[in-house]
């Protein structure tokens, strides 16, 4: 999805206003998969697009880090945002203590730019035993006492994604505010369906896929338009768009597919899936290529009658 | 004892020290004047002149004048409510009033008195120890700011850091206070830090040496009990005080016994850092509207905010924020709250996971509007302190309308499931 130009303004805008404000503001994009999270970060860390939102005299510098390309290992990503720092400023590195060394960076040059570090998938480190609790207290204390803000991607928010109760616990979390990414709105599937495929019928294109992002380009990118076609051919990604989901919620996918009612104690995630735009407001399957699929495959957690009554 | 003599023996290496520690000895044999020589040709031997401390020099040649520092928005309008970590501008600083005259009541005496501040997360103690050393409030209370230097430590970045570590992270604070005008070449010793402060006490200079998130000091196994004395030995032989801010009372945040039994602790005043009061809050939103470079006025709003947002400033930051954002499109008070709720769930549930089993006892019985027990009184009040509980002449009730909602959501969904709910699963 890298290189197709998605609309996100109102995202866009969002997050300028805070990266952008008298004292930079950290933000947490956050959104299920193929929601467009890495590509709106290299948007964000876009010069082309940036320079539309920043302030005149303000002189930004983005560093981009994937956490799932550079690996989960700290100390190797501490040294790696040093060095990057060192370099776009012109600096040498003086010690091996990469803590002092981007804490002295930063303060040497923070009068002439803002500095923004954005992780992708940044809860392979969250989940990672080995990042220590120090590091998240040193991030939350250069964003305290310097020009710098952190934007990070993750699947949910980072509290909950984390590998200690120590971590989750940790105000490094509080500076964040967090950017839930939903799928696209009618007009936002039209404008896109405008760019990528004119002869596209952009209603139902909407219909179909619902604006989930990955979902809509597969449907824009095909030159047949028919959704039993669709559906067998993208049957792999549908499931996959299902398994990222805990067993309740893809229970709750599957009832809400077949019309059954949805009992008290799940409602909590039935309005979380409204929320993110998998169901519609009365409930209902929101895009029509997974509630086909939703109705073809059988839930695959289905326990026997014994098991679901003894077992948690 | 007419003959008797005070002669150094050397430099010995003691456990617990962090440097060689002079030794000396009293001469009192008076019949044998030799006695005294034979231990001075020994020290000569064990202590070579060419290593033999030399007194560290240290230059002072003033503080550099200080200036009001602005960082106010220009051009655009722009939303002023996105701080979300501690706030460092005083134009963005809002309320507490009250709280920093007492404070500041303590550190104008002659000789500062210490003050730790303690309170729940997100309630502002950060953003107020950054406030406490800033231009205009040196200026509003102290007589002579020039001669008073106002250091601010951030432990978080020092979470496993040592003494040495510490006390380099000190000189790096007074250093980077004078901008050049002071020099010193001093090892990271008690011992030398001590003169440092001696020297800049005899220059005229008062330190405030302000600690935030000071409880991980406390809980830092690097720190023993010595080191708390020599803080304390600092506090009460030279004009200088310090300013910790932590989640609870210090001496209950201590590694060891030892160390909250240290009398290190009685020196400090200690404040409470709470919610706002109802006057704070509007000023709050009036003064930050004025930052937005727009017009508005929420004054409309200001009933919705606190029912959703309560009394907590950090809560009352992000209903407004979203408010100010959604404000041009006129939004009903649900939609606002939509988007409030949308960004304070994941602070939601951290308050709800730190809920004692007594407290949420007492949530409990608030939410089924039922009498608390006698036993649940100290709880209430707890609460009530936190800004988490509000009481009014309608009795008591959870501090936000949407924190309710979550609140009940989240219990519904954890309570275990029923025989119903297991067989549903087809």
């Amino acid at each position: 999805m890298e290189n197709v130009i998605i609309p996100q303004t109102q995202h866009l805008n969002r997050i300028y206003a805070r990266l952008f404000a008298a004292r930079p503001q950290s933000m947490a994009i956050i959104g299920d998969r193929q929601m467009g999270k890495s590509t709106l970060l290299s948007q964000i860390a876009d010069s082309e697009v940036f320079r539309n939102y920043k302030p005149e005299n303000l002189n930004p510098l983005f560093f981009r880090y994937n956490i799932q390309a550079t690996g989960s290992d700290w100390q190797k990503l501490l040294h790696q945002v040093c060095s990057d720092l060192a370099s776009a400023t012109g600096s040498e590195l003086m010690s091996q203590d990469y803590y002092h060394e981007l804490q002295e960076l930063i303060k040497q040059h923070q009068d002439k730019h803002n500095f923004y570090l954005l992780f992708d998938d940044f809860e392979l480190l969250t989940q990672n035993p080995q990042v220590p609790l120090e590091f998240y207290s040193f991030l939350r204390s250069l964003a305290n006492s310097y020009m710098i803000a952190y934007i990070t991607s993750s699947r949910a928010s980072l509290q909950t994604l984390c590998v200690s109760r120590d971590i989750c616990e940790s105000p490094f979390f509080n500076i964040f505010t967090n950017l839930e990414l939903k799928g696209f709105s009618a007009a936002e599937t039209a404008e896109l369906a405008a760019r990528m495929a004119p002869q596209a019928d952009a209603e139902k294109c909407q219909s179909v896929c619902a604006g989930l992002p990955g979902l809509t380009i597969k449907w824009l990118s095909q030159s047949a338009h028919d959704l039993q076609e669709f559906v067998a051919a993208e049957s792999q990604y549908l499931q996959d768009l299902l398994e990222q989901f805990d067993p309740d919620t893809r229970q709750v996918l599957h009832s809400a597919a077949q019309g059954k009612a949805i009992p008290q104690p799940h409602r909590f995630i039935e309005e979380t899936l409204r929320r993110k735009g998998y169901l519609t407001p009365s409930g209902k399957i929101a895009s029509a290529a997974l509630e086909l699929h939703l109705q073809s495959a059988e839930p695959k957690e289905t326990k026997g009658l014994f098991k679901r009554l003894f077992k948690k | 004892m007419q003959n008797e003599q005070v002669i150094n023996i050397g430099l010995l290496q003691l456990k617990g020290k962090l440097e060689p520690v002079n030794i000396y000895g009293l001469v009192w044999d008076a019949s044998n004047p030799d006695l005294g020589k034979r231990y001075l040709e020994r020290q000569k031997q064990t202590l070579p002149a060419s290593e033999t401390p030399k007194p560290a020099k240290i230059n002072i040649s003033g503080l550099p004048e200080l200036e009001e520092k602005e960082l106010k928005p220009q051009g655009q309008p722009s939303n002023p409510f996105l701080n979300r970590s501690a706030i460092t501008q005083s134009d963005y600083f809002c309320g507490r009033e009250v709280l920093i005259h007492k404070i500041y009541s303590r550190l104008s005496a002659v000789r500062p008195q210490s003050i730790s501040l303690y309170g729940e997360r997100r309630i502002g103690k950060s953003s107020l120890l950054n406030q406490l050393g800033s231009y205009c409030l040196r200026k509003r209370f102290l007589q002579d700011m020039q001669h008073n230097i106002f250091i601010n430590i951030d432990i978080q970045s020092m979470r496993s850091a040592t003494v040495e570590h510490f006390i380099e992270t000190l000189y790096d604070g007074i250093k980077s206070c004078f901008s050049g005008n002071l020099s010193f070449d001093l090892k990271p010793t008690y011992h030398d830090f001590t003169r440092l402060v001696t020297e800049l006490c005899e220059a005229g200079f008062a330190l405030i040496i302000m600690f935030d998130e000071f409880d991980l000091i406390t809980l830092n196994p690097n720190f023993d009990v010595e080191f708390y004395s020599w803080l304390r030995n600092l506090a009460s032989h030279q004009r200088l005080a310090f300013v910790t801010s932590s989640f609870s009372q210090l001496q209950q945040l201590c590694a060891t016994k030892k160390i909250s039994d240290s009398p290190f602790f009685n020196i400090f005043t200690a404040y409470y850092v709470g919610p706002f009061s109802p006057e704070e809050v509007k000023t709050m939103i009036d003064k930050l509207l004025e930052l937005s470079l727009t017009d508005l006025s929420f004054d409309r709003w200001l009933p919705e905010i606190t029912d959703k947002a309560g009394y907590l400033p950090f809560f009352i930051q992000i209903y407004c924020s979203n408010l100010f954002d959604l404000y041009s499109s006129q939004p009903s008070p649900a939609e606002v709250e939509a988007a409030f709720l949308e960004e304070a769930a994941d602070h939601f549930e951290h308050i709800c996971r730190n809920f004692s089993d007594m407290e949420q006892e007492c949530i409990q019985l608030i939410l089924a509007k039922r009498k608390l027990p006698a036993k649940l009184d100290s709880t209430l009040q707890a609460l009530l302190r936190k800004g988490y509980v509000t009481q009014s002449e309608a009795g008591v009730r959870l501090f936000s309308r949407t924190f309710e909602g979550y609140y009940q959501k989240r219990e519904s969904s954890l309570k275990p499931k029923s025989l119903w709910s297991k067989l549903w699963k087809t």
